[in-house]
This record gives C-alpha cells, structure tokens and sequence, in this order.
C-alpha cells in the first residue's frame, strides 16, 4: 500500500460492514432502478408486441375477449376452450386473395407450448431453421431456440407432448414427436415454443390416429378376436405413418385463431366484413388496433408502478437517514477519537461524505445492472408471465 | 517547552475547579501528573491538548500561548505538535494495525501518497514491538498491544509533545509496566517532552518528574 487516504478509509469502513454495506447497496438499487426497470421493461414489451402486432395484418378466432384471442395467438398461449372450426374460416376467406395460416394452440411439450400451424407461418415471421429443416410429415415437429437450450435436444432427438392432465385416465399418454429442426433465435415467443403441421396438433387431440396390428390381439381357437380397443399408436414414425387417418369432417376440426395476410387492404376489409355479424361463430380482428387496449393496460399498471416506487422512495430516503444518523451515533467515539488526535473537521465530514457517496453510488450501478439486465431479460420474463396466466 | 500559570477552569454549570499557579515542563522530560481521583488531571491534559479551551491564566507550549486559540487552530496545534494516548486505545475498529498508526496521515487527503509515512509507522511499530501485528486487524489484538499501537499513533508525526491519560489503567500488571516503560523510554529516545496523568507508582517512578494537583477545588453551590 503506497497510497492511502479518505477515500481508502471509507471503503476500508464498508468492507467491514460488508452486510450492512450489502442491505443498503440492494436497497438503493431496487428502490432507483424500479423506475428504470419498469419503463424501459414496458417500453421493449410495447415496441415487441407492436412489432409482433404488426407483422400479424389479421387474426380470426372464436368470438369472445378479443385480449385473450390477441394474447394467445401472439403469444402462443395453450388455450383447450376457445376455438372454432376450420370451416369459420374458409367460409371467411372464401374467394379473397389472402393467405391463411392456420394456428392451433392447445398442447404443451414439456411445459412450452406446442402449436400446430403450416409453414406459412414461419414465413411470416421470419423463423428460419438454425438446425435441419422445417416439420414435413405428420408427426414431425421444429423447436424453438430456448426450448432446445434448455432441454439440450436437437434435430433427430424427440420429443412426448405433455398428458393433458393428471385425470385424464382415457388419453393420458403423450404422443411422440420427431424433431426435424432447431428454429433460429429471434428474441420472441417463437423461441419458447414448439412447432408442428396442424394436421399433428389434430393427432394429439385425438382426431386423427393409427392403430396397431390387430394380429398382435389373443387368439381364440382359429378366429382372432378383435379386442375391445384396439391400441392407439403413440407416435409416428417411417413404418406406420400410412396407418395414421382421421375421423370427422376436416371443416369441423378446431383452431384457437387464423392468421390472414390479404393481398391488399380492401381484400383485408372483405374478411372482416364477413364477421361483423354477432351471430357468426368467428370475429376477425386488426392486432394493432386490438392491442391499444392492452396497452393502455400497460399504461397504468405503469403509473401503478411509478406511484408506488414514489412512495417506496420516500420511506427509503427516511430509513436511509435515519441508518445513517444510527451509525453516527454507533461511531462517536471513533469520530471524537478522530477530532481528538488533531483530524480536521471537514476531513471527518469527508470521511462520512464519502461513505455515502460510495454507497450511493454503488446503487446507482445496482441500479443500471438491473435496468441493463431488464432490458436484456425483462422482456422475456415478461412475456413468460403474461403467456402463463 | 510547557509554561502554565494562574490557570484556571471550571465546567459550565459544574462546581469543580482547576486551579494550577505555576508549572513548568522543560524540552524533552517526562512528567507523572498525580493526584486523587477527580483532581483534575485529565482537565489539565485535555487543557494542554488543546482540546478544552483556556478560561483564564496562561498556558503557553513552546513558543505558543493556547489562550485565545480557536477550535481550528487548537485542531492544528493538536494535529501538529501534540501526540495523545487515552486511557482506553481507543483504535479505528475497522482498521488494520497499519492503518491505526497511519489513521491521521490518511485523513489528511481524500487520496494520499503514503510511502514515507509508512516508513516511519514501520519503524515505530518495530521500536514498540508490534511490526508483527501490522497487518492484523485491531479488534483481534491484546489491550496492551492496543495500547502500544495507540503510542504508536501518537508518535507518527514526531510531535514534539505527547500527552497520555491514564495509559496503563486499563492493563494488567505485566502489560501496564512494559507499556509505561516503553513510553517512556521512546519519549526519551525521541526527545519528545512526555506528560502522563496517572494513578499508577511505577509510571509516577518512571518519569523524570511529578506535579501533584490538590484535592479539587469545589465552589459553593449557586
């Protein structure tokens, strides 16, 4: 040590206390970088969800909250309740020169959403595969950047969509997908979700199946019987992929919504005006225009959030004053020591100024760490948060 | 080097008074200031410390009268002239050995150059044998090595005067006559006048001379 000094002593007295030191740290930053966090949080999340808003001309869904059919199908939110058959749509888009994308959002693979679309959609969005290509065949699936990160599976591996519940006894086993590919990060929900051809989404719902040989069933004398249910397959693959069928009409099968690209604005208002009608089983709805409400939501859960963190600082400021007049009195005897061994007064004063300024200044960067980190994570918390309630 | 006369003190409020007609403490001597309890010695240290200021006689430190000092410039005296060792050590908690000795050159700048300080804090520390605790932190010692850390403190910026209060009150036997033998003996060597105020016979022997303070002076209740 050849240097020393006031400030040397102030950071001596902190590191000491380094609890103390630690508390007062973590409260300045949380109480400075709320604020922060929440506004430049708020602002990503509106700029991403506009841009994902935009990029989204039209959206079909079932009638009902038009938040809800805007967050699931932006967001990729699992919805088992809400849809509406295939045919609501063709019979909206019938004869327009628009592109419809199918978006079936119900199932879960282990956790993350699975939705069932066509490759419109990655069209649409600009996803690109990172790794192998694009779902082909009926049991094929590609898988989001973070969703193959975290569970460490790639093109080739594969995947069991999640039971549909614990008391589902009837259908309670997944069905097996293959991964064909790792989509690309794009810093959006896609990356968070599992991508099929809607044709599979209808497998696992039971829709569309394939049985095992009957031949694999008892035998009774010279006559096999068939048994009382014959085994459903639980995934496809290469050797019975010719065995997979469906039951029903295909006009009747479900969507939760449909992503309509028009070829041009009034083609765009014919499809809208084909579900103005309360009684039609579908509405169609313009992403931007829908999300105004959401985020006049935003607005306030910001103004919430500002008043709240005025107060917060008002009672920080207090308690701050009042740890730092405690401490003074905890220190008089090394202060008067100071005073008494000839230490100038405004040498003291700067020791315990410094102290302050340090701690201060350490929640400030607490502050612009958490702000920095919000906006490199914040959005996506925040995303996760709202595609989980 | 100390030159009092007629000096005299009373607490605002209080009934004691310190009465001192003529005193004298010649350049590089030590003396044992005595007396009961309550007489009045540490009144008279803290008086030639600068840390009280003068009422009414004279009390001149070298060339310096105290009397008429302002608290800034008795501050500086302090700083500049006099080195003290209280009767606890009364070390910064926080602070290594090192930095106990070199607290006052730290305060003297947010940021301080400390190579030649540090030499001196070194070559007091093995004088009073505590090198070996310099970097050890100063809760974690003993009272006496507290207390030679404290003489160690006083002593860095060679004050031509060094004041101690009752240096050896709070040390067992052993500690209390290593210690006063050691302040004295540096005192000495440094050529730095020593006043000790103390109850102690062995710091009373050790010093080259006494001045005893009456029984205090107790002035009538208002």
């Amino acid at each position: 040590m050849k240097t020393g000094g006031i400030w040397y002593l102030a950071v001596a007295s902190l590191r000491r206390h380094r609890v103390r030191t630690a508390i007062l740290v973590a409260t300045v930053g949380v109480v400075a970088g709320l604020p922060l966090v929440t506004d430049a949080t708020l602002a990503a999340y509106t700029s991403a969800i506009t841009a994902r808003a935009r990029a989204t001309p039209i959206l079909i869904g079932p009638r009902g909250g038009e938040t809800d059919l805007l967050l699931d199908a932006l967001y990729l939110r699992p919805d088992g309740r809400s849809f509406l058959p295939v045919n609501a749509v063709t019979e909206a888009v019938e004869g327009v020169d628009a592109e419809t994308i199918p978006l079936h959002v119900r199932h879960r693979v282990a956790g993350y959403p699975l939705v069932g679309t066509d490759l419109g959609y990655f069209r649409l969005r600009g996803l690109r595969c990172a790794e192998g290509h694009m779902p082909l065949r009926l049991g094929d699936c590609v898988v989001g950047a973070e969703v193959a990160a975290r569970m460490g599976v790639g093109a080739k591996d594969s995947l069991v969509s999640d039971p549909e519940g614990v008391l589902d006894v009837v259908g309670g086993f997944g069905t097996r997908l293959r991964i064909t590919g790792v989509l690309a990060a794009s810093a959006t929900p896609d990356d968070q979700a599992v991508f099929c051809d809607v044709k599979t989404a209808w497998v696992i719902d039971g829709i569309g199946h394939g049985h095992e040989d009957v031949d694999a069933s008892p035998v009774y004398g010279d006559v096999p019987a068939a048994p009382v249910d014959l085994p459903r397959m639980a995934g496809v693959d290469e050797a019975n992929l010719g065995r997979f069928h469906f039951h029903g009409d295909p006009s009747e099968f479900p969507l939760r919504a449909a992503i309509v690209v028009p070829a041009s604005a009034s083609e765009g208002l014919i499809v809208r005006g084909r579900l103005t009608d309360p009684d039609s089983m579908g509405q169609a709805i313009v992403p931007v225009q829908a999300l105004d409400q959401l985020l006049d939501i935003v607005m306030r859960i910001q103004g919430i959030v500002r008043m709240l963190t005025s107060v917060l600082a008002v009672l920080t400021t207090v308690l701050l004053v009042l740890i730092g007049a405690l401490a003074l009195r905890l220190r008089r005897v090394e202060l008067a020591t100071l005073a008494a061994i000839g230490v100038r007064r405004g040498a003291i004063l700067g020791l315990i100024v410094s102290e302050w300024t340090f701690l201060l200044l350490a929640g400030g960067a607490s502050a612009l760490a958490l702000t920095l980190a919000s906006r490199r994570w914040g959005v996506q918390l925040l995303e996760r948060f709202i595609a989980s309630t | 080097m100390i030159a009092i006369d007629e000096l005299r003190f009373a607490y605002p409020g209080g009934r004691f008074e310190l009465a001192v007609d003529e005193l004298r403490v010649a350049t590089g001597s030590s003396l044992a200031l005595c007396g009961p309890s309550g007489c009045g010695k540490t009144t008279l240290l803290h008086l030639v410390a600068g840390l009280l200021p003068m009422q009414a006689g004279s009390l001149r430190v070298g060339e310096r009268e105290l009397r008429g000092l302002s608290e800034g410039r008795r501050r500086t005296y302090r700083r500049n002239e006099v080195g003290l060792v209280f009767q606890n050590a009364r070390l910064v908690d926080y602070l290594s050995v090192r930095d106990n000795i070199l607290v006052v050159e730290h305060c003297a700048g947010f940021v301080r150059p400390l190579a030649e300080p540090l030499q001196r804090c070194v070559a007091l520390a093995e004088r009073l044998g505590i090198d070996h605790l310099l970097h050890q932190r100063s809760d974690r010692i003993s009272q006496g090595e507290a207390q030679r850390v404290a003489i160690a403190r006083a002593l860095l910026l060679e004050p031509p005067l060094l004041l101690a209060d009752e240096p050896t009150a709070s040390l067992d036997d052993a500690s209390a006559a290593a210690t006063i033998d050691l302040l004295v003996a540096t005192a000495r060597d440094l050529g730095t006048t020593l006043v000790v105020a103390t109850h102690d016979p062995r710091s009373r022997d050790a010093c080259d001379a006494r001045f005893t303070l009456p029984s205090p002076l107790l002035a009538p209740h208002a």
